[in-house]
């Protein structure tokens, strides 16, 4: 073989590098620089963007209505008479019918579009003596409050004005004066909300960390402090490495054809229900809670058992006398991490769980969590950016909070130990 | 020997880890209220036979102890372990508080024994820590954590902790190699103090701390005991060309 070297003239550059290894440690640098700031911008950018278009949408009438509207269909009666009635309204702004007695104002529903609301109707208002389903009914409806006019229909001088929530509040207002009969009108609570979603959310939360956290510490107590090294443990360990590996969608599937079943023979239920979701996620989880309190339970000085031990103790109370709660801070970090993936995963739940959004939750009913939520807002026909942004930043800002915590834990931690 | 009352009696021990022997066949008595020594070269079975004492070698996996060892009269093999080592303590190279507070430190075999009056654990703790030479130090700060104490303190700590149970025995591996000369004096001058009470097995590498503080000296080599005799004839008039070599430091 031929040994080529090249030895670079040491008076034509200071640091002595050939121009071609400079050349190539410039290229480094400027590359590394370069993809840094590429990951910096997009991710600003995907911030940026869910901010700007979620933050109209997020509101609390956002976190806390539902999603389905519900809609009711009203008549003024056939024999109603207006006489010489006075209305008094307590708030202000809007616009005022003083012939019916109700106060209209202008606002956007949790989908960004113009409606109606009701701000106030008087008491004694010619509204409160609508009828529920036809003008020949005598079921009279009185509760407003919260909801908007999604369609009317008015005759005025023997022509019928049909309007709906898209005209303003002063036109509705204005028609409505020249008009002494409602035809019809619908009026719908405000829908889009992600109350239910949330609320399937924090249920899954709850009810994953119950099932897997006893599970999971258990098992790294047994794995970290009992379990001899033979074969057995050799493959339950390596089990537990891949489980974290294993990509969501395919503990979807063992959600969707093991737990499903499952819970339907055991509850009866029909199809995904939380609790479907909350066990897969608890397999889906258990390994991360499985390996991080292990770890710091190895982490602990070995001469803490020992030293336990020879003080008369036995092992269980060494266990949880000295190794638990100085493992503490391990298996929080693990929790949190783990609420953080709940909060976050959609793959596994869209299977598990399933994607109808639902307002009425029940354990063993169908529903679905913010992140699937998403999912089928961009599913529909027109995909609602706004309010997936929206949700979005729910997401971010609740991932974020976890992530101060773990670190806000970890370097407490750290300043326990720092001395020993 | 003179008349000393006999507190361990160690017959025809052998230690097995898996298929190495560790240990073989050693004899020998311990006697109450005296300092007995182990020396020699690193490796050759001395923490491995203290942990005999109290029984901590159950806790390895494949080890496996022939023989029998007698406490006062009784095989510790038909001793519950846990009580064993509320009468056999032991003291650790490493020093190794736990980390809570001091005064928690020190009772904590105590309640897991399962005693829960206060007044009377912190009587023990003060009792203790008075034995330990370590009240003046602490006195104002018992709820402090005891990581804050430096090695030494730490060390005598985990000595008061072993006290705190009002044991017979006292077992100490290489109790001084993680300190620095004065607390390792401090230590040495403490156990001086506490051979009055207690009977102590201390293992050392260090030759000198075992002509001062001890009253036996056994020493190892290779799982064998080569020679057990009072440390000021051991070490005047070795017996084994074994000892001879080891003491004027001809291997180590
Ligand atoms: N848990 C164990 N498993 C297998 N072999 C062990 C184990 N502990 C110790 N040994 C072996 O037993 C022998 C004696 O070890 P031991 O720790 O008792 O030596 P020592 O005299 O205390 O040494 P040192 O002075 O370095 O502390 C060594 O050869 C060691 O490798
Ligand atoms: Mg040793």
């Amino acid at each position: 073989m031929k040994l080529k070297m090249k030895i670079s003239n040491p008076f034509k550059f200071d640091d002595g590098m050939s121009r071609k290894r400079r050349f190539k440690d410039i290229f480094r640098n400027a590359s590394t620089l370069i993809f840094s700031l590429l990951t910096l911008v997009t991710l600003i950018y995907i911030i940026v963007y869910i901010f700007a278009n979620g933050s109209s949408t997020l509101s609390w009438q956002f976190i806390t209505s539902d999603y389905q509207e519900v809609s009711t269909s009203l008549y003024s009666r056939s024999d109603l008479n207006f006489d010489d009635r006075t209305f008094d309204f307590n708030e202000d702004g809007g616009e005022i019918s003083e012939k019916w007695g109700v106060q209209l104002v202008d606002g956007e529903n949790n989908l960004g579009e113009h409606v109606v609301y009701f701000l106030e109707v008087a008491d004694n208002s010619y509204f409160n003596e609508l009828v529920i389903g036809s003008n020949t009914a005598t079921e009279t409806y009185n509760n407003y409050d919260g909801q908007y006019i999604s369609n009317l229909s008015l005759r005025v001088d023997e022509q019928i004005i049909t309007l709906s929530s898209r005209d303003s509040a002063s036109d509705i207002v204005n028609y409505l004066d020249q008009s002494n009969e409602i035809m019809f009108m619908e009026i719908c609570t405000v829908g889009g909300g992600i109350r239910g979603s949330l609320l399937t959310t924090i249920y899954l939360i709850l009810i994953t960390l119950i099932i897997a956290i006893p599970l999971g510490v258990c098992a790294a107590i047994y794995l970290a402090l009992y379990a001899k090294k033979n074969k057995f443990t050799m493959i339950l360990r390596s089990l537990i490495d891949m489980t974290s590996a294993i990509p969501s969608i395919i503990f979807g599937f063992i959600g969707a054809l093991v737990f499903i079943p499952f819970m339907n023979a055991v509850s009866g239920s029909n199809g995904g229900s939380i609790l479907s979701g909350a066990l897969t996620l608890t397999i889906m989880l258990i390994s991360t809670i499985v390996k991080t309190t292990e770890e710091s339970i190895i982490a602990l000085p070995k001469g803490y058992m020992d030293s336990s031990l020879a003080l008369g103790a036995s092992r269980t109370e060494t266990v949880f006398k000295i190794i638990l709660p100085n493992a503490l801070p391990g298996i929080i970090t693990s929790i949190i991490l783990s609420i953080g993936r709940i909060i976050g995963e959609s793959a596994a739940l869209v299977f598990a769980i399933g994607v109808s959004i639902q307002d009425n939750i029940s354990l063993t009913g169908s529903s679905t969590s913010l992140a699937v939520h998403i999912w089928s807002l961009l599913k529909l026909e027109n995909p609602n950016y706004d309010a997936a942004c929206a949700i979005s930043i729910i997401i971010l800002c609740i991932v974020l909070v976890l992530c101060l915590l773990t670190k806000i834990i970890s370097y407490r931690f750290n300043k326990k130990f720092k001395r020993s | 020997m003179e008349e000393n009352q006999v507190v361990f009696s160690v017959k025809n021990l052998n230690l097995y880890y898996g298929d190495k022997k560790a240990l073989n066949n050693i004899s020998l008595d311990i006697y109450k209220n005296k300092v007995t020594a182990f020396i020699g070269p690193s490796g050759c079975g001395k923490s491995t036979f203290l942990r005999c004492f109290n029984r901590m070698n159950d806790l390895i996996e494949n080890c496996k102890v022939e023989g029998e060892i007698l406490l006062n009269g009784k095989n510790i093999l038909e001793v519950n372990p846990i009580y064993l080592r509320t009468k056999v303590g032991m003291v650790f190279q490493q020093p190794n508080p736990f980390p809570m507070s001091i005064y928690n430190n020190v009772i904590y075999g105590l309640k897991c024994q399962g005693i829960k009056n206060k007044k009377e654990l912190m009587e023990i703790c003060i009792d203790s820590l008075e034995k330990s030479a370590l009240i003046n130090e602490v006195k104002e700060r018992l709820k402090d954590n005891a990581l804050a104490l430096s090695g030494g303190q730490q060390q005598r700590l985990c000595i008061a902790r072993c006290i705190a149970l009002s044991p017979e025995v006292i077992l100490m591996d290489e109790p001084t190699s993680a300190l620095d000369p004065i607390a390792t004096s401090k230590i040495e001058e403490l156990i001086r103090e506490l051979k009055k009470d207690y009977t102590i097995i201390i293992v050392t590498h260090n030759m000198q701390q075992a002509t001062r503080i001890s009253d036996y000296t056994a020493f190892f080599m290779l799982g064998d005991l080569v020679e057990y005799n009072k440390t000021e004839e051991f070490f005047a008039h070795p017996q084994d060309k074994r000892s001879d070599d080891y003491i004027s430091g001809k291997f180590s």
